[in-house]
């Protein structure tokens, strides 16, 4: 860890006036390109990156291997993006009487949290092809699905009448579901996904 | 309530956005019926893949030159075909530029304007914020509104993405395509070059982030834009425009530079003083929002 650096952590952890002042600021600044899609949420992040911030330096986290500055805009940029996207997550209507595909994730569901990081990845990898292989007038009728369109909104915003929307997006559905299974099982029916 | 029906209706019963009586319906269908059932699946599926983003993570690690987690290579075509990923890309960028630099001052924030869906105009500000703080051009808010005086009266060639740098580097692209995107989900974004049949129209009082995609190959010359209004006004945008890691060409303008009715922007290359038009994109600006 350079000189500067350790200095400024270490006064920070101490509560030096200064320093908290000089690390706040530097917060701030990066997260000001955050500030209009966090909107009202603002001050409740930029107050989750100070105790992210402080728990992170506490448990000795910050090595050094990248400037202070630099570490703390990855903190800042992680936790804003976060932030921004599950507020903008819609999460799927349920059943009554299922659990979702909670219960059968099927070949390309995401290891949990605690399983292995490399194997999310490649997961995630493999879901990312396969968007790839949709249409791009198919993504943007999702991406309008997961904001909460309904098939009216859409129908007027498109000008298309709701049933030709409804097929539209029925035949993009299957696309979708088309190339996972591709890419999931292959052409020859495997049973692992493949990663080129 | 037929079965084709039902299974039409899945992706809006998975958002949650049918009326009552179609939601108990295709609720019905869903519980009861073998086929609805298995569509219902295959509709969260479709989700599921239709829903997927880079991690904030590898955007983050991208936006750092690191490697990313996931192959760099998917996260590039990610990035091209993704405008809301290549917009927190963009606000990633734009925050490792002000935190390095401490001698840019950032602009005031202005209000949240209503409940729309804003990752556009984030995207805007974010990219406004790069060009303060990569060019150190802007540095107060007061300054911020010469710009789109300098641009209105056509007088400065304004630097674009990239700033002072970007202005000696000078890329530029071939046959570009263009993405519109206004500061709400009113419309979808537009995409295409200047043979594509549609017209999009914005609401006036949105702010713009064009993403111009680069087609084949770039050509390593210098290259302008400017913006032709409704009365046929020329305003110069800039100059060397160059391409960002994610292939993208961004061009954020002012929303107070549109006028209602059709506005096209052109963008030429230039070969020693002499300019060629490579392509253009109109597009219609409304009286307001929708």
């Amino acid at each position: 860890m350079q000189g500067e650096d350790a200095e400024v952590v270490a006064g920070f952890l101490k509560g030096d006036a200064r320093a908290v002042g000089a690390v706040d600021g530097w917060i701030s600044r990066a997260a000001y390109p955050y500030q209009r899609r966090l909107g009202p949420r603002w001050d409740d992040v930029l107050q989750d990156i100070r105790l992210e911030i402080t728990r992170l330096l506490k448990q000795g986290k910050f090595r050094g291997e990248s400037s202070f500055k630099t570490y703390l805009w990855r903190v800042v940029s992680h936790t804003c993006l976060d932030q921004i996207r599950a507020a903008g997550r819609v999460q799927w209507a349920e059943l009554e009487t299922d659990s979702g595909a909670e219960d059968n994730p099927g070949p390309f569901a995401l290891p949990s949290a605690a399983g292995n990081a490399a194997a999310r990845s490649e997961v995630k990898d493999l879901l990312l092809r396969v968007l790839e292989r949709v249409p791009g007038e198919c993504r943007e009728l999702w991406r309008m699905i997961h904001a909460g369109r309904s098939y009216k909104e859409m129908s007027d915003l498109l000008g298309v009448a709701e049933g030709t929307l409804r097929v539209r997006v029925l035949r993009c559905r299957e696309k979708a579901v088309a190339a996972r299974s591709e890419l999931a099982l292959g052409p020859a029916g495997g049973s692992r996904p493949r990663v080129a | 309530m037929d079965c084709d029906h039902a299974i039409e209706l899945l992706p809006w019963f998975l958002n949650g956005t049918l009326a009552p009586e179609e939601r108990r319906e295709v609720a019905a269908h869903a519980a009861s019926c073998e086929r609805c059932a298995a569509a219902l699946a295959g509709t969260r599926a479709a989700w599921e893949v239709f829903a997927q983003h880079v991690p904030a993570a590898d955007l983050v690690a991208y936006a750092a030159d690191e490697p990313t987690a996931v192959d760099g290579r998917t996260v590039e075509r990610h990035l091209a075909g993704c405008p809301q990923c290549a917009a927190e890309l963009e606000m990633a960028r734009a925050s490792r530029a002000l935190i390095e630099n401490e001698g840019v001052a950032v602009m005031p924030a202005r209000g949240r304007q209503g409940g729309v869906r804003m990752w556009r105009s984030s995207a805007l500000a974010a990219g406004l914020v790069g060009l303060v703080a990569i060019g150190g051009w802007v540095n107060s808010a007061q300054r911020a509104h010469d710009l789109v005086a300098q641009q209105r009266g056509g007088a400065a060639t304004v630097p674009l993405h990239g700033g002072g740098q970007a202005a000696r580097s000078g890329a530029l692209f071939n046959v570009p395509q263009l993405t519109l995107s206004a500061d709400d989900d009113s419309a979808p974004p537009y995409r295409g070059g200047s043979a594509a049949p549609q017209i999009p129209t914005v609401p006036q009082t949105s702010e713009l982030l064009l993403v111009l995609d680069p087609s084949a190959k770039d050509n390593p010359e210098s290259n302008a834009v400017d913006l032709v209004d409704p009365h046929g006004g020329v305003h110069p945008l800039g100059a060397g425009l160059v391409k960002t890691k994610d292939g993208y060409y961004t061009l954020s303008l002012p929303r107070d530079l549109l006028q209602p009715g059709r506005n096209r922007i052109r963008i030429y290359s230039t070969d020693g003083g002499r300019r060629t038009l490579v392509d253009g994109f109109t597009f219609q600006v409304g009286s307001g929002r929708p």
